[in-house]
């Protein structure tokens, strides 16, 4: 979900309040693909704001690892909170099992009992879990260990860092596994911080405005005996832990959102995780990340909490407009329509003439070589070569996945022209052939663009000048509503 | 303003009976009340550059961006040239000349190589100043020259 | 923003003289308006300022017509008004006139003169002169010219022997005023005598002669034009010792004076008084009374320089350059309204030059080059040549001289003129005769300049 928050705060997305993300994954799966991925896109994102900064419409806000605010603005740090104790270790010698008193042990085998599967796919004893690939499925293993997260370091730089008009946010998926082990326990942390001697801003952090996210199920999973992961237990946890929020989480939060998809498609493959989990990229995930927009556009007075507890709490839900196995932006209801169809549509048409057309226009074009001049030099250097292509590359892979997934979101046919890349609204000339969009027309307006303003360096140049570029490309062709 | 444009092009070389033509010796070889050739050269050439830079930079400029390049530059300009070569070349013949005065080929083509360079040379310095080349979209940083 | 730079051409004050021209006489007529329209656009270019009058305007176009073979009808001018006068014709009948008479030359020539003068003249009436005047009561011109026989002339008598020429030409001269102009007809050979000193007798006469002249320029405006026709002679000439010499199918020069106002002058060589075609008139020269000196039409042509020049102007040469250290150029002039007469202007001698470093040579325009546009309206072309070039203001000068053809048809001894053919053609005494009335017209004259024209040359 983050990397889709990413890709969209790159297409220039932006809440109406200026916020600076702090994301912080807790995730105990160190191997995991996505993971990775998504540390690499924000890395790149990072050093390409950092360049170019945060007022050139694409890639404009600030995204920061939680110790970089600790040390001011250097680099450095990283998103993840790295559970402790969890490599290689079984649960049982987590809350070290064989050091208990007998009585414990017997109430730990209460409450742990059950059987699972480990990563040979081998049954065994709950208590024998390997926990570095998260908790299987198994929520009460996991609220045990992120019980850690109050005490970790990354807890103090967060809460020292934190000010009266920050907002959190909790991203979780409610079945099995990580997420809905550790939402419940980080949010009680977060909201009793008071009691902890060693935490500052407590009182900030106890009135805090708080959203959550809880993803319910919308993906299917290849049945596979072996694996310790069970589809159908999926329903019957998802049941538990809702029943579980409303009695005890909800009240705590100040927004609350869910998400899921009723469609049972194309499974995933059974993976729990050493292998890389890579989840490909869904459109639940892009909801969300509207989810987490919606958020930040809320008012301060709609999110006043008193004493530890929200005034009001509001819950959400996302809905699309057909119930359509293939979502181009058509299937989408306005609001989303609006936002997604704008900013992705820039920013893919961006993509598109760097990949098709740069080649052509590098130091020919006046916008090309007008001071300051992005010309090859610059476009072999490091900004463009690794940051920026790399991230244009992670954006076209997240596209690919989200078209080819089911329920598959495939706004854009890439590999087709300029004229018919918008799926729901392709471009027509008119009979005298007036009015194609072609290359040509996208060079004109970038070099008339060009024209207007001043640019402190060519790498701020190409991200500002194609952003409005686009931007007026999209109004102009696609109907969008600049803003 | 008439000597002026004749000293500029007297410059290269063609027999002093051409200039004599182009200042206006009459058919009746007792005056200057014929028509000064050399005023609607000169006139006719920065017509042709300004055209030029107008087809160049303004109006081939809106349809697309294609021909922006130095390459476009550099057609532009030897149209100019074949052009006002031509025209320096062909137009003094269509005036009746006074039968006293003796010019050929030769000095015509002198005439129109001078009337060719300086349409060259006013072309430059049309596309050499910011002004109006910031008038185009497209071909704004297309010069040959840039002071 | 296409249109700007075509608009400039044109509003840039090219009004072109030549293709307005053409235009108007594309429907073969230029009326009034059109013409006007002309005028009014030519005043306001400086250009064109010397064509801002009626008279070089007109010329102009027609000049310009003619070389571009379009016929066309051009606006009527004013009309002049003609002056009236009457002419006494004065016939010699002394007896050296009688070897002229016997022949039909003469008689053919004289009838000739008699109609041409009735073209521009009221009334022409006949006499003849030796010591006194006889007139020749109302008889056509027909019979008059029959009538010059021997007989007729010693029937109307007079003293015949003896002509006395300066007290004919002052009696003829005192005849003579604004309305009534003379012609008089002789052999104008001096008879001094066998007892009178040649030389002194001559120059006795020219001084009497200077005398009637000046007396005469005293009371009108006066011009003379001299005319030296040949004729047959058949008969007794009398030397100048009264020896009688007889001559037989001789071929003899003899002179018509015609004596006027310029005006009338003027008149009698346009009408061409004596005409050229039919081979007797030699020659003539003409005198008149000289004001400040006259600038004919010229302008400085192209062709046949040495050298190099740019034109300023048809007077006004610049950026003059020599070619192996020499220059050289030509003028056209316009001598066809002077009444010297063309072949004057051919001498070379009459020329003086401002400055001494050139030198001058004249000639008549050839049929040839009058047919050109350049030369047409032209008579002669003067060639300056110089091997010291300097800016300089040149100035060419006519003066008024005795044509050379007097000194060479003039005897101071004619005894030998039954066998001596070069005496033949001449006349005894006729430079004294010529040289008392040239004197008589440069009295009270300080330079007898009668034509001047300036170039100027910058180097």
């Amino acid at each position: 979900m983050i990397k889709s928050l990413t890709m969209l705060l790159a297409s220039g997305l932006k809440p109406l309040n200026d916020f600076e993300i702090v994301p912080v994954i807790i995730d105990p799966h160190k191997d995991n693909e996505d993971l990775k991925r998504t540390v690499s896109a924000l890395n790149n994102y990072q050093r390409i704001t950092e360049k170019v900064g945060t007022g050139n419409g694409f890639f404009s806000t600030k995204l920061s690892t939680l110790q970089s605010l600790d040390t001011k603005g250097s680099l450095g740090g990283t998103y993840t909170f790295i559970l402790k104790d969890v490599e290689s270790t079984k649960f049982k010698d987590y809350f070290s099992y064989n050091s208990l008193g007998e009585e414990n042990k017997a109430l730990a085998d209460l409450i742990f009992s059950g059987r699972t599967i480990n990563s040979a796919r081998e049954e065994i004893d709950l208590l024998e879990i390997p926990m570095d690939i998260g908790f299987v499925g198994n929520p009460n293993v996991g609220s045990v260990v992120l019980n850690q997260f109050k005490h970790s370091e990354e807890f103090r730089v967060f809460a020292n860092n934190f000010g009266k008009d920050d907002r959190i946010f909790i991203i979780s998926s409610i079945f099995g596994g990580t997420g809905a082990a550790g939402f419940p326990t980080i949010l009680k942390s977060i909201r009793d911080a008071a009691g902890q001697s060693d935490i500052s801003n407590a009182g900030f952090l106890r009135d805090s405005a708080i959203g959550a996210l809880t993803v319910l199920p919308y993906f299917n999973i290849e049945v596979d005996e072996k694996s310790p992961i069970n589809k159908s237990d999926f329903i019957e946890k998802t049941k538990a832990a809702l029943e579980y929020y409303r009695r005890n989480v909800n009240s705590s939060l100040n927004m609350m959102y869910y998400l899921g998809d009723r469609h049972v498609g194309k499974a995933y493959e059974n993976d729990p995780g050493s292998n890389g989990q890579k989840n490909k990229a869904h459109f639940v995930e892009v909801a969300g990340a509207l989810a987490i927009i919606d958020f930040m556009n809320v008012g301060d007075s709609e999110l006043i909490t008193m004493n530890g507890r929200p005034v009001n709490s509001v819950y959400k839900e996302y809905a699309i407009r057909n119930n359509s196995q293939d979502l181009s932006f058509a299937e989408l209801c306005d609001g989303s329509r609006n936002l997604l169809g704008r900013s992705l549509t820039q920013f893919t048409l961006f993509r598109k003439y760097l990949q098709e057309n740069l080649e052509e226009s590098i130091e020919r074009q006046a916008w090309s070589t007008s001071q300051p001049s992005f010309d090859k030099r610059q476009k072999n250097a490091q900004f463009y070569g690794s940051n920026l292509l790399g991230f244009l590359r992670q954006y076209d892979e997240w596209l690919d996945e989200l078209g080819a997934n089911t329920r598959s979101f495939r706004p854009f046919d890439r590999q087709s022209d300029l004229m018919n890349l918008v799926r729901d609204k392709p471009l027509q000339a008119n009979w005298l052939g007036m009015g194609k969009f072609k290359y040509d027309t996208f060079d004109t307006k970038l070099n008339q663009l060009d024209n207007r303003q001043a640019y402190s360096s060519a790498e701020q140049k190409l991200i500002s000048l194609f952003y409005k570029t686009t931007g007026e490309i999209t109004g102009e062709k696609y109907g969008y509503q600049q803003i | 303003m008439t000597d002026f444009i004749a000293m500029i092009y007297e410059w290269f070389g063609y027999q002093t009976d051409l200039g004599t033509h182009l200042r206006g010796w009459d058919i009746t070889c007792d005056a200057f009340s014929g028509s000064n050739l050399y005023l609607e050269v000169f006139l006719i050439m920065i017509a042709i550059s300004l055209g030029l830079f107008m087809l160049m930079y303004l109006i081939i400029d809106r349809f697309t961006a294609k021909f922006s390049s130095k390459l476009s530059w550099w057609i532009t300009a030897l149209v100019g040239v074949a052009m006002n070569f031509g025209i320096a070349f062909s137009l003094p013949k269509t005036v009746d000349r006074c039968d006293q005065l003796i010019f050929g080929s030769g000095d015509l083509m002198l005439f129109g190589t001078a009337n060719a360079f300086w349409g060259l040379i006013c072309f430059i310095l049309l596309t050499s100043f910011s002004f109006p080349r910031s008038l185009s979209t497209n071909a704004r940083l297309t010069t040959f020259w840039k002071p | 923003m296409w249109m700007f730079p075509l608009l400039a051409i044109s509003a840039c004050g090219s009004f072109s003289l030549q293709d307005e021209l053409a235009l108007i006489a594309g429907d073969g007529v230029v009326t009034q308006e059109e013409y006007d329209g002309i005028k009014a656009s030519i005043l306001k270019d400086d250009k064109f300022a010397a064509l801002s009058k009626d008279t070089a305007l007109i010329a102009y176009m027609k000049k310009y017509y003619a070389i571009k073979n379009i016929n066309v009808v051009l606006p009527v001018g004013s009309v002049e008004k003609k002056r009236l006068f009457d002419v006494n014709v004065y016939f010699e009948n002394s007896f050296s006139m009688d070897g002229y008479i016997g022949q039909a030359d003469l008689k053919s020539s004289v009838y000739d003169l008699l109609v041409n003068t009735k073209q521009f003249s009221r009334e022409v009436k006949l006499n003849y002169i030796n010591n006194k005047v006889i007139a020749v009561p109302s008889t056509d011109i027909g019979t008059f010219s029959q009538m010059l026989t021997r007989k007729s002339f010693k029937a109307k008598g007079g003293k015949r022997g003896t002509s006395d020429i300066a007290a004919v030409i002052r009696e003829v001269l005192r005849r003579t005023d604004a309305g009534n102009a003379s012609v008089l007809i002789s052999d104008f050979v001096f008879s001094p005598g066998a007892k009178t000193n040649a030389v002194s007798y001559l120059e006795m006469q020219q001084v009497a002669i200077k005398d009637a002249v000046i007396d005469q320029l005293g009371k009108q405006d006066l011009s003379i034009a001299i005319f030296q026709l040949r004729a047959d002679f058949t008969g007794t000439y009398f030397d100048y010792k009264s020896r009688q010499v007889a001559l037989h199918q001789v071929t003899r020069p003899y002179y018509i004076w015609f004596m006027g106002t310029a005006e009338q002058v003027s008149l009698a060589l346009k009408n061409h008084i004596v005409s050229e075609e039919n081979g007797h008139l030699i020659q003539n020269a003409v005198f008149f009374k000289t004001g400040a000196p006259g600038v004919p039409r010229y302008k400085v042509v192209n062709k046949g320089r040495i050298g190099d020049f740019k034109f300023e102007n048809s007077d006004h040469i610049s950026a003059a350059k020599t070619a192996n250290g020499d220059f050289a150029f030509n003028i056209a002039v316009d001598f066809s309204s002077n009444l010297k007469g063309l072949d004057y202007f051919s001498d070379k001698d009459i020329y003086g030059l401002s400055n001494i470093a050139y030198s001058i040579s004249v000639r008549k325009l050839s049929s040839a080059e009058l047919h050109s546009a350049s030369f047409s309206g032209y008579t002669h072309l003067i060639t300056l040549r110089t091997k010291k070039l300097q800016t300089d203001q040149l100035v060419i000068s006519a003066m008024d001289k005795v044509p050379q053809w007097v000194n060479a048809c003039s005897s101071l001894d004619d005894s030998a003129i039954g066998t001596d053919i070069t005496e033949q053609v001449r006349t005894f005494g006729l430079s004294h005769l010529l040289g008392g009335v040239y004197q008589a017209f440069g009295q009270g004259v300080n330079d007898r300049k009668i034509i001047e024209i300036k170039i100027k040359i910058d180097k």
